[in-house]
């Protein structure tokens, strides 16, 4: 993702923190739809459908990510058929329960859509910074960026370790309970230890309580007609 | 329990954000007394731990099924509270970014939800509370569970509450209720036990390291376990019998469904908190709401139809608009310091 975010591009070009406000602003729109409002959340599917194309964004690695989110959304949005089963019109066989549950459905789509676009075309390094623009306190920002720089590295450790567990115990599913402290204690005092030498190199690079951002993009006129089309188009769909 | 963004409306997420603003503006202000520069780069490395661990499947015994760690709480012994609040902000805003797990906008709740109860009722309430006269190998263990099925349970009852106040389901209160807690109570005492392995095998291993979660600097200002127990109780107590008027008062999935069945139990179309969250929600809206029922509006299946042709354009012409494909040259990650 962080390649594809660097990539040159229609969408990619624009300054972050305006790709953040327009998803802010659209995630905002979206979820204030009624739960029957059924073709009004379909237009809002306009933003997600346009930049997917435009920006020839994959649209595969995106339906990993559902699954995660569609899953308690459809637990939740199941029920909606059995409780609501007024007819949206006389004789009609579709329930207002049905339409629920197939907006909520869409709602979901399309926030995750939203996200996974701002993601796949913006750096973390660029969306942390507007962040910061946006006054989000240095701490949590540098804490964000590290968690981020060493996710890659935790996640290799904690696949050696599955592996050598694996080959220890061929057949078992998981750790086994009497195992359970060695294993997850041994990598946890191995990573404060590492946070100690991270601290001594960042120190000496000059660290003092946040980390120093490069050149920023420059606000152009074409970030000015993404944010006023950002706002525009969502708000007359919810309005008109 | 992470919430998504279409569990939630903006009026719930708002006030939600508000709340966890506050909460980690108050832990930031906490920290600027002491050496925060140093705490910083062991946020970020427990905080990439806490994720990682997430992958790693501990089974439990006689069930076939695993279970994970207990992130708040384990960042709270680690770190403390207030510090151990800010890195679950942080992880919870990466793993919606990263793997959409929870959302933008339901970020708020989330935070609210398995942070704040996670560090705060678990980490500075029962574990600071057990930790008082120092940490023993039954403490940690009696404060890991205890405070893991605490906040746990209090993060799952918040997401109904959210849940039914953003007025997205039309479950009955009771039931979701009933659908939440007893899940949340097993998953809560699984991840107890795990966290308290782990946490033993630290105090084992390096005792000195929960020393700073332990607050021991703070110790004579702590509540003593059995206050902290006895409060716990008390909401207890009080939360059931709650929950037991209510649970009387609203008939249950299967009581609904029969009634629909038999005739003889009205439907019962909307919990009170929705009804309330859609009306402060329509007060504030610019314009009023059209629903599906109340207004041609978005009603008809020719308003569902065109929305659909609208679709269909906008995926054409962006196809025909877009530029050819060209490779720029990637810079690369630069990855870990």
């Amino acid at each position: 993702m962080e390649a594809e975010a660097r990539e040159a591009g229609l969408v990619q070009s624009l300054n972050p923190l305006s790709k953040l406000l327009v998803t802010v602003f659209y995630l905002v729109i979206l979820l204030s739809f009624h739960r029957y409002d059924l073709a009004g959340v379909l237009l809002m599917g306009v933003y997600p459908v346009l930049l997917f194309t435009l920006g020839r964004i994959p649209l595969r690695p995106m339906w990993g990510r559902m699954r995660l989110i569609l899953i308690p959304v459809c637990l939740i949005g199941i029920a909606n058929p059995f409780f609501d089963r007024l007819p949206v019109s006389p004789g009609s066989p579709l329930t207002g329960g049905m339409v629920s549950m197939v907006t909520l459905l869409l709602k979901g789509l399309f926030a995750v859509s939203a996200t996974y676009l701002l993601m796949v075309t913006t750096p973390m390094d660029d969306l942390c910074r507007a962040l910061r623009k946006l006054r989000v306190p240095a701490i949590l920002v540098t804490v964000i960026l590290l968690i981020y720089r060493y996710l890659t590295v935790f996640l290799e450790e904690v696949a050696r370790i599955r592996t050598a567990y694996a080959m220890r115990a061929p057949g078992r599913k998981g750790i086994h309970f009497k195992q359970w402290g060695p294993l997850a204690g041994m990598l946890l005092l191995r990573s404060m230890d590492r946070s100690e030498a991270v601290y001594q190199s960042m120190s000496l690079r000059g660290f003092r309580g946040e980390f120093p951002f490069g050149t920023d993009r420059p606000f152009s006129r074409r970030d000015l007609v993404y944010v006023l089309l950002g706002i525009a188009v969502p708000l007359i769909i919810r309005y008109l | 329990m992470h919430m998504s963004d279409a569990l939630v409306s903006p009026v719930v997420a708002g006030i939600l954000y508000v709340c966890s603003a506050s909460t980690a503006g108050f832990s930031i202000r906490k920290l600027r007394g002491g050496d925060m520069n140093r705490k910083v780069p062991l946020m970020g490395v427990m905080g990439a731990f806490v994720f990682a661990a997430q992958m790693i499947n501990f089974s439990i015994p006689g069930t076939g099924s695993s279970g994970h760690l207990c992130g708040g709480m384990l960042l709270s012994a680690l770190l403390g509270p207030y510090a151990g609040f800010l890195t679950m902000t942080a992880i919870l805003l990466v793993q919606c970014l990263l793997f959409a797990d929870g959302g933008l906008m339901a970020l708020g709740c989330n935070v609210w939800n398995m942070g704040f109860y996670g560090c705060f009722v678990g980490g500075l309430l029962i574990w600071q509370a057990f930790m008082r006269k120092g940490p023993t190998r039954g403490r940690i263990i009696a404060a890991s569970v205890l405070g893991s099925v605490v906040s746990l349970l209090l993060g799952a009852f918040s997401v109904t509450l959210e849940t039914l106040a953003s007025g997205v389901t039309e479950l009955p209160f009771a039931v979701f209720v009933r659908f939440m807690l007893p899940i949340h109570l097993v998953i809560g005492l699984v991840e107890g036990l795990i966290t308290a392995a782990v946490l033993v095998f630290v105090f084992q291993a390096r005792p000195e390291l929960l020393q700073e979660g332990s607050g021991s600097r703070e110790a004579g200002r702590q509540m003593k376990a059995t206050t902290v127990l006895g409060i716990l109780a008390a909401v207890a107590l009080v939360t059931g019998g709650l929950l037991s008027h209510l649970a009387s008062s609203s008939p249950d999935g299967l009581e609904w469904s029969v009634g629909k069945v038999t005739g003889s139990t009205e439907l019962v179309r909307d919990s009170e908190a929705g009804a309330w969250a859609a009306g402060v929600q329509e007060q504030i809206a610019l314009l009023p709401d059209y629903a599906f029922k109340d207004s041609e509006k978005g009603t008809s299946f020719s308003g569902i139809a065109g929305a659909l042709v609208v679709l269909t354009i906008c995926l054409g012409l962006g196809l025909l608009l877009r530029r050819p494909a060209r490779k720029a040259e990637k810079t690369g990650f630069d990855g870990a310091a």
